[in-house]
């Protein structure tokens, strides 16, 4: 079994859960998913997967030259390699389906995250600023970022304001609450880094 | 921004949640909904009386409230119209009214 596979985040809405209960849930969709190659590492079998449906004039020629020696007539303008779990037998040219998950399965969602752009020390770190009245001129200053001649300068890796966001992020047991094969859609519990249409890879639990 | 293709795959993905079997409510009914609660092992069915004092949202977000006066005191419950809790929604008075909302009301 394919260890994981690459999503487009396609947006949120409320499902119920097994309970009943309404839950919030991110809706992915999986757009490709077509093996390109397999290869083993180490000992360890590794399968080469295309995504993201493209014109062919917008994808790299190399990657078509691959994508066209596995027999694969879609473009895809993504490749990327995932484990293979457990014995199954993979080919070039197959279909991996989103029913490699399953309803009620823990998955780990892998994205970059939304930019904030340049931010300020109480946005970026959390820091209390200071206070909002009384004379106070100091109202989202980062206040003091250092000691007196003993170091003489300011630490290195001292947080202060800056670019936030569009970071990797991970978002580990998240819940997988829907799967639709037909429209290759999924549904996980909760939030999932990053913007509408982003692409996320979401990946089995027993790959960690 | 959400194309209107992402927002067609959630409509198509809501849709399968969605309750068909529950009548139309609209605001000024006077309608009974019974809901399914669990007792350790049993279930049973409770009823809540009153009036829909408001209907909101789409998709699996429609939620509505109810009002009622109960020894005194005004109770207000708002329950997901789509939630599998509800076992049937009894319209007792169809009385709607001009008004959308009907916060202001006292019953």
């Amino acid at each position: 079994m394919i260890s994981g596979l690459i999503f487009h985040k396609v947006g949120m809405t409320r499902i119920p859960d097994e309970n009943g209960n309404f839950v919030p849930a991110t809706v992915l969709r999986l757009d490709g998913g077509v093996i390109v190659g397999v290869r083993q590492i180490n000992g360890e079998k590794r399968v080469i997967l295309s995504f993201d449906r493209a014109k062919e004039k917008n994808v790299p020629k190399p990657i078509i030259g691959i994508l066209r020696k596995a027999g694969v007539n879609d473009t895809f303008k993504i490749l990327k390699e995932f484990k293979l779990l457990g014995s199954t037998e993979v080919s070039p040219g197959q279909k991996i389906r989103v029913d490699i998950f399953s309803v009620g399965e823990k998955v780990d969602v892998i994205g970059v995250s939304k930019g904030k752009g340049f931010q300020g020390a109480m946005k970026r770190w959390g820091f209390a600023g200071g206070p909002d009245s009384h004379g106070s001129m100091s109202h989202r200053r980062v206040g003091a970022i250092g000691c007196r001649t003993d170091p003489g300068r300011v630490w290195k890796g001292k947080k202060m304001p800056g670019r936030m966001g569009y970071n990797k992020v991970t978002v580990k047991n998240l819940k997988i609450l829907y799967v639709d094969t037909d429209k290759e859609l999924i549904a996980v519990k909760g939030s999932v880094p990053g913007w509408i249409g982003a692409k996320v890879i979401v990946r089995k639990k027993e790959s960690r | 921004m959400a194309s209107v293709k992402s927002r067609e795959y959630i409509r198509d993905l809501e849709s399968k949640f969605l309750r068909n079997d529950l009548p139309e409510l609209k605001t000024g009914q006077k309608i009974k909904v019974w809901t399914k609660y669990k007792e350790k092992d049993k279930e049973r069915e409770v009823p809540f009386e009153g009036i829909v004092i408001s209907v909101r949202g789409s998709g699996t977000n429609k939620t509505f409230t109810v009002r009622n006066t109960t020894s005194g005191v005004q109770v207000d419950r708002i329950f997901p119209y789509h939630s599998p809790y509800i076992v049937r929604i009894e319209i007792l008075q169809d009385s709607p009214r001009k008004k959308a909302k009907l916060y202001h009301q006292q019953f």
